[in-house]
């Protein structure tokens, strides 16, 4: 069975988009990408307002996996509490949906960058403060991922033995 | 259609949107307090179960209708629900959304905080129903505009 691996964050802006990048190697594991690297990745510091709440396809993972962003500024509680009800009315597996919060993890240069670009319109001084901050938070982003990945092979485990 | 009433908490004016639109409350009087509190959802919703999709029934013209508490993240959260839907490969073109908010009175703001936020049930319950029959007429209104928009929808489509 193929999971749907949502990453969600406050503005499916930066954590989310980086976190979705380094699932389907678009950003690397074992080093800190370059700025460039960052910027070049897909809706990196471009998601608009209008967009929360709307779940975007960001690719296939290697094992078949759709991977989604999701911007749900604090309402992180109710979107899961949402998901979990519109599976189980629609008489799905609760586990074709793994939703992973990415900002847990998040510096707090990031977050400060992010209001002033995304937030405030200041792009030319958020944007290199949020990629400041995601270098510095980095690491934590590709652990976040390997557990995530490790997880996400267990579901499936479960659900074919189930 | 899917229709969702949606309000602050999905508690008090969501529940009785819905309770109006599947006849368990009366259209064309003001329900006894007895009646409004033996809703099931009334008043009972915690808010820990924000943002939970509530199938409450089916109206005698085949539509579905459920109860949301959506906080003031209803935008985001009727988004996610469209998009979520539409992700699962379920028909995510059935969803009418309709909000209650406009209906709630200073009463049933005051009320509800008490009981659901605060914890103060014995405080807050007598009065967010007292505030719900004082709101009523407007949101039976609201019911017979969805109603008669739903209609709409099906010579819409034929």
């Amino acid at each position: 069975m193929k999971l749907k691996i949502i990453y969600h964050c406050y503005g499916s802006a930066h954590s989310s988009v980086v976190a979705a990048a380094i699932h389907l190697n678009y950003l690397p594991k074992n080093r800190i990408p370059t700025s460039s690297e960052i910027l070049n990745i897909p809706h990196y510091d471009r998601t608009m307002t209008r967009d929360l709440g709307t779940p975007f396809l960001i690719g296939v993972d290697q094992l078949g996996h759709e991977v989604y962003i999701l911007g749900r500024k604090k309402a992180a509680q109710m979107v899961e509490n949402l998901i979990r009800s519109i599976l189980q009315y629609y008489s799905h597996s609760p586990n074709e949906i793994l939703l992973v919060n990415a900002l847990e993890r998040l510096s707090i240069i990031t977050t400060i960058g992010g209001t002033m670009s995304r937030g405030a319109g200041i792009i030319s001084l958020g944007r290199p403060l949020t990629i400041w901050g995601i270098k510095r938070s980095y690491p934590n982003f590709v652990a976040l991922v390997n557990t995530v990945q490790d997880r996400a092979a267990q579901m499936v485990q479960d659900n074919s033995s189930s | 259609m899917k229709v969702v009433y949606h309000c602050y908490g999905g508690s008090h004016a969501s529940p009785v949107a819905a309770a109006i639109h599947l006849h368990t409350l009366p259209a064309e009087r003001i329900p006894t307090r007895q009646e409004i509190l033996s809703l099931n959802l009334f008043d009972k919703v915690a808010p820990k179960m924000y943002g939970t999709l509530i199938p409450l029934g089916i109206d005698n013209e085949g539509n579905e209708i459920f109860v949301l508490g959506a906080r003031n993240a209803s935008d985001i959260l009727l988004k996610v629900l469209k998009g979520v839907t539409r992700m699962i490969g379920e028909n995510h073109q059935d969803y009418l959304f309709v909000d209650v908010r406009p209906c709630i009175n200073i009463w049933m703001r005051i009320g509800g905080f008490l009981s659901r936020s605060v914890g103060l049930v014995f405080f807050g319950r007598p009065i967010v129903t007292w505030g719900v029959r004082k709101a009523y007429p407007s949101i039976a209104d609201l019911v017979s505009q969805t109603r008669s928009r739903l209609r709409q929808n099906k010579v819409g489509s034929r």
